[in-house]
């Protein structure tokens, strides 16, 4: 046991480095290490996360499932996940962020193979909730490691470039796990089961990546913190790596009650972002008709989207607002909104239901960057980022998780079967009405939008 | 210490890919290629002529009409087939919280096929569960239908063909 946590522990900070120029080149050499590592491994990690989103359509329509069941198993992956933020959003502020990480994405894979075994509800919600767990192990390291090697007024920009992991991700599952399982000629036609296969094999290879090639805190290398590099090395009051000091600042960091507002606008954010994300290609395919490749292509077009919102966000708010979050936090709110009502109550015509969801996804992955963590690490200290992020994590996937299982149960209430007699079978077609939950999801960021805008005045802190 | 546990790591790796690669040729064994009713849906416009059809619309009114068409080949009795159809529960039944009244039928005879109309008024605010269709029990010679339901909220079109455990969708 003591080894394990050996393992994990942080390394030790080394004597300081005296060549300045050296210091430089290796800040240069480590940062874009740093981005390109982190970016690259948390968006494939999160194939891992998505892959029964893909594979719930045809796991329903083979009556493996309900859809009340389907939406319990995905809300125990986002429970898992909102605990596993929280509380690893403290390790991590302890951890060796490079095996951290990676240990989690090892034990992600090793779950998706026991998903793709599993047809009882009660085992799969078992292996989900603890998939949930491990995957929380990635977005506090990703952030304790931006906080480490990216000072505050350069953080936006280099968080919205990590934050387009969440759209590479999704891009992979929405894609390349539909392409597996969609029906030729859209795609090869697998079975459900390669749906989590193939993704687990993927966060092996991630997992594989970090190790090699992701390094410690910059003070492990001899190297300064990044405030004093940045500073041209000016003298500054050394950080404290000291256990008791950190958990008393993350204490505080529960005590700041725009930490709490932002908290709920993240939660209910979370909810829209994961009904679309969750139930919007089964929507498309149920009652739009789509087939399940197409769906999940337009699906895709909201986080391709995303790419471009989360880095435009970061640049907006630091270069034109300064720092200050709500103006840009207003502006892709709407941008997220408006494009909603058009998808749900909008014509029945694909350019537009296209153009919404990109609109939808550029604005949505803004605020996602935003509420989802930038906001909170701008008002508390650099050295809690880790559980700054994990407290606002636990509050979204909270959200998140009481929205997939809300959504299943209306969507099922709404069930009508038709059920044919055909001998020793009995095909049956199953049919869903979206009203109800559709109203939930638009009602979510509604509020998110409230919220987010009553911390018009809060200013970061550095 | 750290060298034993680098090398245990190791071992714990090469583990894990063995067992993937283990359970990946498993399952590539067990994959079926060719399948009837996976590949029928591709083939079907090649025999659409001769099979019939079924529609089942539910209005927001609570009222299910329901139209089938029978292709003459499969009627077989024409007397017999007449006192089938004019028992709508002979064909499909409706599940609903507060029950269904039977209304009108007509049985059609138009070119080489029986047209069958059914309507039943399960009212406004009673919710439907389930339709049972018994049609392929009750007429064995049917082997395929194309069928349409259309609900206040979604349609769908699939065949039920007497071979297939699942409805056969995105047919050609």
């Amino acid at each position: 046991m003591k080894s394990i946590l050996h393992f994990f522990a942080a390394g030790a900070d080394q004597p300081r480095i005296a060549d300045a120029s050296e210091i430089d080149r290796q800040f240069r050499f480590h940062r874009r290490n740093v981005i390109v590592v982190l970016t690259l491994c948390y968006g494939l990690g999160y194939v891992c996360r998505l892959a029964l989103n893909v594979v719930k359509k045809p796991m329903m329509d083979a009556g493996i499932f309900t859809p009340e069941e389907v939406g319990l198993i995905g809300s125990m992956l986002l429970y898992g996940y909102a605990f596993g933020k929280f509380s690893n959003g403290f390790l991590a502020d302890y951890s060796n962020v490079r095996r951290f990480f990676a240990a989690g994405l090892v034990m992600s894979a090793i779950l998706n193979f026991g998903m793709s075994m599993s047809t009882v509800v009660w085992l799969s919600a078992l292996l989900w909730v603890l998939n949930g767990w491990f995957q929380g192990h990635g977005a506090p390291a990703c952030v304790v490691s931006l906080a480490s090697w990216f000072g505050n007024h350069e953080r936006g920009r280099y968080y919205g470039i990590w934050s387009t992991a969440h759209s590479i991700g999704e891009g992979l599952t929405y894609l390349g796990i539909a392409f597996l399982i969609a029906l030729p000629p859209k795609g090869l036609g697998l079975s459900w089961q390669w749906g989590f296969w193939v993704p687990a094999t993927i966060c092996l290879i991630a997992a594989g990546i970090l190790y090699r090639y992701l390094t410690d805190r910059p003070q492990t290398l001899g190297l300064p913190s990044v405030a004093e590099w940045s500073d041209g090395g000016a003298a500054t009051q050394p950080v404290s790596h000291n256990a008791a000091e950190i958990w008393k600042d993350q204490l505080r960091v529960m005590a700041i009650p725009s930490i709490w507002v932002i908290a709920l606008a993240s939660s209910t954010m979370y909810i829209t972002r994961y009904a679309i994300n969750s139930w919007g290609n089964v929507y498309l395919q149920e009652i739009r008709g789509f087939d399940l490749f197409d769906a999940n292509l337009f699906i895709f077009l909201n986080t391709a989207a995303g790419i471009l919102g989360c880095v435009a966000y970061g640049y907006i708010s630091d270069k034109i607002f300064d720092a200050r979050r709500p103006p840009t936090n207003l502006i892709f709110g709407l941008m997220e909104l408006l494009p909603l009502l058009v998808i749900f109550f909008g014509p029945a015509n694909n350019v537009v239901l296209a153009v919404a969801l990109v609109v939808y996804g550029f604005g949505l992955s803004g605020i996602l960057a935003s509420l989802g963590g930038l906001f909170a690490i701008d008002i508390a200290p650099r050295k809690v980022a880790g559980a700054a992020m994990g407290f606002i994590g636990i509050f979204s996937y909270l959200g998140a998780g009481m929205q997939d299982y809300v959504s299943g149960r209306l969507i099922y209430d709404s069930e009508i079967r038709v059920v044919f007699s055909v001998g020793d079978y009995s095909p049956t077609v199953f049919f869903y009405d979206y009203s109800t939950p559709i109203l939930f999801w638009v009602g979510a960021s509604v509020l998110s939008m409230l919220l987010a805008a009553s911390l018009w005045n809060v200013k970061a802190s550095d | 210490m750290s060298k034993q546990v680098t090398s245990c790591n190791t071992r714990v790796l090469k583990s894990c890919i063995g067992i993937l690669f283990s359970v990946l040729a498993i399952a590539c064994s067990k994959e079926n290629s060719n399948d009837f009713c996976r590949d029928h849906r591709l083939h079907h416009a090649d025999h659409a002529g001769g099979i019939g059809s079924l529609n089942i619309e539910m209005l927001e009114s609570g009222r299910v009409l329901t139209n089938l068409v029978i292709r003459d080949s499969h009627s077989g009795s024409m007397d017999s087939l007449d006192e089938l159809l004019s028992t709508p529960s002979n064909i499909y039944t409706v599940q609903s919280d507060a029950g269904c009244n039977r209304s009108d039928v007509s049985i059609g005879r138009e070119s080489n096929t029986v047209v069958v109309r059914f309507e039943s008024d399960c009212g406004a605010d009673n919710k439907i569960g389930q339709i049972d269709v018994t049609l392929f029990d009750k007429l064995p010679t049917i082997d395929e239908i194309a069928v349409q339901v259309i609900t206040p909220a979604a349609s769908k079109r699939f065949l039920i063909n007497r071979q297939c455990e699942a409805a056969i969708f995105r047919f050609e």
